[in-house]
Order: structure tokens, then sequence, then C-alpha cells
């Protein structure tokens, strides 16, 4: 015997043996070094196109709102939009709309309620004018009396140094440039005055001028007399003024404003929606022989419902045409039957031994524990759930019909898996768990799927509307393509919109 | 489910079939433990070269020609793999004091009455650098010129390694055999 004979009885012996390993962990760890972060990664995509979307909406939104506060024009734009909305309500008005009816009234009275604040403030400011000219004239009067009677110069000159005084005054208190436009109403009144209308800016130039030339007169007392001259206001070419601004030159448009355009064409809304439909699911082998495996599951599974409830987003044209997209959460259900035996193995007090006397053929009895097989066979449910986040892009078109509101939308899903819970079947007496999903059966980045509805609505106000209708989603694939079913869902059902369209 | 052929499940791995890949890990895992457990000093340590060795053997059977024993070519990658890896101290050989014990032949009965598991504890209870070498000589097959290039010693270092390693085992069996008697 020589110990070759020897390590080739032990080649032998170790050549065929197996060592207890669990398999399930090793593949797992392998599986993960194989393909790291596979999950993660397309995760953070479909996340990261999410955001775009509803970052890019939110700042549209956002943008028209900044863009509200620029928008208030000046007094005479002010009035020249109200008198563009008043022939914009008097067209609407025709389809007998009550609450653009109201809108109309309100206008109305508010172009009402600013001419005549415009009238009587510039009949206000008019007045102080005329009073302060007349001070101003009533003091180059007593100058040229003080002249005519012949007062000594000291007198006179400490006279005039007091009327000066009395003269700037007055000329700090008229109406100017630079205090235009500050305060309003009023302010923009006295622009009206000082500075359109010629007749009073002659008469108030005259005025502050009035104090020098006085004292020039007591050289020259024939030119004194023009002083005593009281100036004209003309109230008719004030109004004359008023109606200029509200019906402006076709020239005199305002600058425009793209966001001020586009607020005009389109409208922002939020929705929400909420679906439900039946989950019809396929299952297709890849090859012949996974087509008892096919037959298995489709035997044990069935469908049941699918809920589905989405936020959104939406930009409306004013032809009606709209795109919306948001957030939609999705949950399908199937529901996993099949026969369940339960082996049960207890002990129960019985004859374990019996003793027969071989002579007198007695028989002995000795109880004791004996042990007890039960087996129990039923009918087992478990159901598996599918949570899915989709982002939807949609286009839609809708037309009124006085209160009604009809339309068809479409558009696609971009879908991810959330979570996968529940087990399927992968032999007549195995189970795979869908949570754990050891081979990568199923896809968490499921890709792109159609979807459509037809609805029919109501306009409970001018700003929000109920719409419902039959809603359609192509086949989503959920299986990998190593997996040996090919699996895929189907959604037909019924869905319930409402929106909320924003001014 | 089908147990597919051998052939199929080296196919469907270049093809990089998750689900043939997972095959191939349940079907050879216990055959390759063995393998890695004879070169490690615990089963952690076996568990780790296995998982290892499976990846590479993933990651390159693209490489396998099917040409020789698909076994003996995953064999010598976890062998590899676990000479390797071990933060072993490179063949730092114990010298057990067995100069003065002849190299005798193994007679069957002394061992004939071990079972596979035994036989292998007792192997592994080799010093590492002895154990190595026997392994690889006598149960893997390796030529003393391949041990040493594969341990980067000499063939001749291989052999007298491999001498003591016998005489080591000897001495063992022998011990056990006077314990059972």
């Amino acid at each position: 015997m020589t110990n070759s004979k020897f390590e080739k009885d032990v080649r032998g012996i170790l050549d065929n043996h197996e060592t207890e390993v669990n398999t399930d962990l090793l593949w797992s760890n392998v599986q993960a070094e194989l393909y790291p972060n596979r999950k993660k990664k397309f995760a953070w995509i479909w996340f990261a196109t999410a955001g775009l979307i509803v970052t890019v909406l939110m700042s549209t939104y956002l943008y028209y709102l900044d863009n509200t506060g620029e928008l208030q024009p000046s007094i005479e734009y002010v009035n020249k939009t109200d008198v563009s909305n008043v022939e914009k309500i008097n067209r609407s008005i025709s389809a007998n709309s009550s609450a653009i009816q109201t809108k109309k009234n309100v206008v109305e009275n508010k172009i009402d309620d600013l001419k005549i604040r415009k009238k009587t403030k510039t009949q206000l400011k008019n007045s102080t004018i005329k009073n302060k000219i007349d001070k101003k004239s009533s003091i180059a009067i007593e100058t040229k009396k003080v002249q005519h009677v012949g007062l000594s110069n000291t007198s006179l000159q400490s006279k005039y140094v007091s009327i000066q005084k009395k003269d700037e005054k007055l000329n700090q208190n008229l109406p100017t440039k630079s205090n235009i436009g500050s305060d309003g109403i009023i302010n923009n009144s006295a622009t009206i005055n000082s500075d359109d209308s010629p007749q009073n800016n002659k008469a108030i130039k005259i005025d502050t001028t009035s104090t020098s030339q006085a004292f020039e007169i007591a050289t020259n007392p024939a030119e004194v007399n023009h002083a005593d001259e009281t100036p004209i206001i003309d109230d008719s070419k004030a109004e004359q003024k008023i109606r200029t601004i509200e019906e402006p030159d076709a020239g005199e448009t305002p600058p425009p404003i793209l966001s001020r355009k586009l607020k005009r064409a389109f409208q922002v809304g939020l929705g929400l929606r909420a679906g439900i439909s039946n989950s019809l699911t396929t299952l297709e082998t890849r090859s012949d022989e996974f087509s008892e495996l096919r037959i298995l599951r489709s035997q044990s599974e069935s469908n049941l419902e699918t809920v589905d409830f989405a936020i959104e987003f939406l930009l409306k044209h004013k032809s009606g045409v709209y795109i919306s997209t948001g957030v939609d959460y999705l949950r399908a259900a199937r529901k996993l039957e099949f026969n369940n035996e339960v082996v049960t193995v207890d002990t129960v007090m019985g004859t374990t031994v019996v003793y027969v006397h071989p002579i007198t053929m007695d028989s002995t009895f000795v109880e004791g524990k004996v042990e007890r097989v039960t087996n129990t066979f039923a009918r087992k449910e478990i159901y598996n759930k599918l949570h899915l986040l989709n982002i939807p892009i949609s286009i839609g078109a809708s037309v009124d019909y006085e209160q009604w509101t009809f339309g068809i939308q479409g558009g696609v899903l971009l879908n991810l898996l959330l979570k996968n819970k529940g087990k399927i079947m992968d032999s007549e007496s195995t189970f795979y768990n869908l949570k754990n999903d050891d081979a990568n059966w199923f896809r968490n980045n499921l890709g792109v799927s159609f979807q459509g509805a037809a609805l029919v609505g109501y306009n409970f106000t001018d700003n929000f509307q109920l719409t419902f209708g039959p809603s359609f989603r192509s086949p989503v694939i959920i299986s990998e393509d190593i997996n040996p079913i090919k699996q895929s869902q189907v959604g037909l059902g019924f869905q319930v919109n409402a929106r909320y369209w924003l001014d | 489910m089908k147990k597919r052929s051998e052939i199929e499940l080296i196919e469907g791995c270049k093809a990089q079939d998750q689900l043939l890949q997972k095959e191939l890990v349940l079907c050879y895992s216990p055959m390759l433990m063995t393998v890695s457990m004879r070169y490690t000093d615990s089963y952690p340590a076996a568990q780790d070269v296995l998982q290892d060795s499976l990846v590479k053997i993933l990651k390159f059977i693209p490489q396998y020609e099917n040409t020789g024993s698909f076994r003996a070519w995953m064999k010598r990658i976890v062998i590899n793999t676990a000479l390797k890896s071990k933060s072993r101290k490179r063949f730092q050989f114990e010298d057990v004091g067995l100069d003065h014990i002849h190299e005798q032949q193994i007679a069957p009965n002394v061992y004939a009455h071990l079972n596979a598991v035994e036989l292998m504890n007792l192997i592994n209870s080799l010093p590492a650098g002895y154990r190595e070498i026997f392994n690889l000589f006598a149960i893997e097959g390796y030529s003393h010129n391949e041990i040493g290039d594969l341990l980067n010693i000499t063939s001749s270092n291989s052999r007298s390694q491999l001498s003591r390693a016998r005489k080591l085992l000897q001495t063992k069996l022998l011990k056990l055999e006077k314990m059972t008697a």
C-alpha cells in the first residue's frame, strides 16, 4: 500500500462531498456585487424628471403671480384697461352669464366713481389755485397802493420784504412737477392741471412772477394794472382732458408685456383626480418550457380592483386646449389562492404496547403517549399589491355648453414601481416573494405607458368644475426579461376630476 | 422548476440571464464550498472566498471556452481566490520536528472508518502551508511545478513540504488509531 493509494482514496471521498451552504443568501450577495445600485439608479432618474416638471410648472405659475403686481399700470392705463374691459364684458354679456353681468356692473361702477372723483378733485384743485392766485393778486395790489400813497423807502422796503416772504411761501405751496404722481389720484389730477392744461399753466405762471413785477411796477405804474387780472380756470378743458385720458388715441397703447399677453391667453389650474379600474393582468411565457408555470399562475391568481389618486397642475389656453402634469399614485391588487396543507404532529394518550401471554393468551395494555399526525387542508388567500408612482403628462381639449363641459384627454405615464408585496407560485410547492424579489423578476423602472379619458362635467362656478368619465391605461409591463413569465397590466375604469382654475 | 444541463447554464450565464446565474449558484455552491473550506481556516472565511469566487466565475464565464471540465475550471478559480485573498503569512512553514520520522505507507484500515467531514477536519488540522500543498497535490492533482508557480515557491520546496505534510498526517492518523483502538 503506497501513499498514492491513500491520497487517491481521500480524493475520491472529498471530490464528491458537498458542504451545506445558504445558497439564497449567497446568491443575493453575489447579485448585489454583480448588479450594484441598479434599482436606486433608475428610481432617481424618475424622481428627477418629476421634480423638473413640477418645478417648471410652479415657476410658470409664480411668474404670473409676480407679474400681476408689475402689471399695475399708471392711472391713464388703468382707465384705458377699464374701458377695454367694458367692451370685453359687453361681448361676454351676450353669452347670458350672470357672473359676468355682475362683474360688468362692478367695473362700470368703478369707472363712474373714478370719473366723479377725478372731476371733483380737479375742481377742488382749481378752486385752491384760484384762491392762491387771489391772495397773490391782493398782495400785488397792496404793493401798488403803498407806492401810490408815497410811503418812505424804508417802510416800503420792510413791507416789500414781508410781501416777498409771503410770495415765496405761496410758491412753495403751488403744485410742481416734482410732486406729481407720488400721491395717487390727487397728484395725478394736479398733473393734469399744471402740465396739461395750458390755461391753468398760464394763470399760474403770471401769478408766480407777479411779485418781482410788482417791484418793477414802482417805477412803471402803467404796468401795475395787469397784476390785478383774475386768472381764469376753464373747467370744460379739464373735463376734456379726462375724456382724452379715458378715450386715448390709437397710437397711445400700453407697452407690450409678454407675461400680460400670456396671462390673457392662458389660465392655470389645480386638480384632484380619483379613479378605479380593473387591473386586467396578462401572463405570457417567454418560452414553452415555462408553460406549466404560466398555467399554474393563471389558475392561482385573479384580478382585483386598481385605484389611483392624482394631483394635477393644468395650463389651459383660451381655446380650451390644456396640458396637465402632476403626480399619480396607483395601487393594483391581485389575489393568490392555493390549497394549503398543514401537518400537525402532537401526542395523545393511548395504548403504546400490548403484551399477550403465550399460554393464557391474556392481553396487557400499556398506556402512554402516542404520536398523532394530522393533515389539515385549507384554501389560503394572499393579496398581492403593486404600488406605482406615475408622472402623467397629458394634453386635452374641452368645450363648454352653458354650464356643461365636454372633453377628451390623453397622454403618457412615466411609471415607477414603489413597492410590490405578496407572493406568487413558482412551482407547485414553492412561492416567490414579491417583496424580496430575489431573482429580480420585477422591474422598478416600468417605462412609459399611455392613458386616455373622455370627460363630461359641470361648471359649478367660473373657476370650479367637476368632470367624470371612462378612462383607459395601456399595458404596463411589470416583469423583467429574466422573469420566465411576462406580466403586464391594463387599466380600464372610471375617473372623477375636480379642477379649480385660478384667475 | 426544470433542471437544466451544464451547457444550458453556461450559455445562459454567458448571456447574463439572472435566472440561470442564480441556478448555477444554487447548483454548484455546495461542491465549491467544500473546496473553499479546504483552503480556509473557518466556515465564515470559506463563505467569503466562495462569494468572491462566484462573482469571478459569473464575470469571467464568457472567457470559458467549453474545453475541459467546467467543474475543474470553477474549482481552480475558488482555489486561486482562496490562496490570494487570505491574509495569511506567506508560507512560513512551521518546523514541527518531523525529521526523525520516515515517510511510511498509511494502511487503509487506519482511515477506512473516517467519513468525508472527519477526513477533511483531519487535513484541516495540518498547518496552513502543509495543508495547502497536500490539498493541491493529493486532492486537486496539481504537479509540483504548478504548485510552485501558484504559491511562488520552488518545486523542490513543494516536494519537501508535501513529504512533511504526509508525515504529519501519518502521525495524526496513528494517534487517532490508538485512540479508537
